[in-house]
């Protein structure tokens, strides 16, 4: 009786817990669809081009190695730590104001263009958000350098201040 | 005419999964070491718990890449699904040390999801010490447990005292403090 007890209660918690996790993540902003496909690829082997190749991990050596045409650098953050510094020629796309960045930036944005994106350290969140929306829209060629900006200004490369 | 007390059969299996016997008074009953050492054991995993949850549950991307660096899933819906669900479950398990409803079934949750957790933290911890050549005492990473980074054998000896705080509690009869209660 007991250990029936303890089961039919665990049933309950777990019921309960998908069904609350599943509505928060539907309302919330920061759910996620667990459904969508979005491969992370550690290496660069294969230029990533054809739509469902995924979103491609990169290193700091593997992003100075990237071509310079058709190339997009997307700063995540805030525009406070944009200002303060930023990798130079990177646009400013705050992840959390994404409906003004948006109409902003994505116009200027080629979809066939390679695009990086990464935001103040390797613990934000924003430059993986911002990766899988853009993902998600369409746009293939999208290059996480999840290192961040404190490891770019921790080797002492050139670093960009204020708005452009 | 309908008589208050006529529970239908399915309230009353209802009722007498919940409620049964009524709420003592539980500052009039003598308190043992045992019903100390519950309440403390509750309040622990509780705090822990509701903690951890309050970290992932706002991030499941992050989670989910967390869960990924074990490298026992690959991306999938699975991972998703578990990077969304898990916390919730954490969240919940907590509310039901505290208030007191639900205490064995959550403490047969988490007993369970220790386990898991010991398991999957020992395999990431020898497949590092494998790759890296790094002896046990030195292997470090960010278990996604929603702490942060720490040395895996801290980790190790924490579930290890959660697990047996969740077994005690599943155990115990001696509860204090309580808003439902199952009958004995």
């Amino acid at each position: 009786m007991r250990m029936r007890h303890t089961i039919i209660q665990m049933v309950v918690i777990w019921s309960i817990g998908i069904a609350v996790a599943f509505s928060y993540n539907a309302f919330s902003d920061k759910g996620i669809n667990p459904f969508i496909k979005i491969v992370y690829e550690e290496s660069m082997k294969t230029p990533v081009s054809e739509e469902g190749e995924g979103i491609v991990l990169i290193d700091l050596k593997q992003l100075r190695e990237l071509s310079r045409d058709n190339m997009y650098i997307l700063d995540a953050s805030t525009e406070d730590d944009y200002r303060e510094g930023h990798i130079p020629g990177a646009i400013l796309f705050d992840f959390y104001q994404f409906e003004t960045y948006a109409d902003r930036v994505l116009p200027l944005i080629d979809p066939e263009g390679d695009i990086i994106v990464y935001c103040s350290s390797p613990f934000c969140d924003s430059s993986s958000f911002l990766a899988t929306e853009l993902y998600s829209m369409g746009y293939f060629n999208i290059y996480l350098y999840k290192d961040g900006f404190s490891n770019w200004q921790d080797k002492g490369l050139p670093v960009e201040k204020g708005l452009q | 005419m309908r008589d208050k007390n006529d529970f239908s059969e399915g309230t009353l299996a209802l009722k007498n999964l919940l409620l049964e016997p009524p709420m003592e008074n539980s500052l009039n009953i003598r308190w043992t070491f045992r019903h100390y050492f519950a309440l403390f054991a509750r309040l622990v995993l509780a705090a822990v718990f509701i903690y951890a949850a309050f970290g992932k549950i706002n991030n499941p991307l992050i989670f989910a890449e967390e869960i990924r660096m074990y490298e026992i899933l690959d991306l999938s819906p699975l991972l998703y699904i578990i990077a969304i669900v898990l916390p919730w479950v954490e969240l919940l398990c907590g509310i039901a040390f505290i208030t007191g409803i639900f205490i064995r079934g959550a403490s047969f949750t988490l007993a369970i999801m220790n386990m898991g957790f010991i398991a999957v933290i020992a395999y990431r911890t020898l497949s590092i010490m494998n790759s890296g050549d790094t002896s046990f005492l030195n292997v470090f990473f960010d278990c996604g447990c929603g702490f942060g980074p720490t040395y895996a054998w801290k980790k190790l000896l924490e579930d290890t005292g959660l697990l047996g705080l969740s077994l005690i509690l599943l155990f115990t009869r001696e509860h204090r403090f309580v808003l439902l209660r199952l009958r004995k």
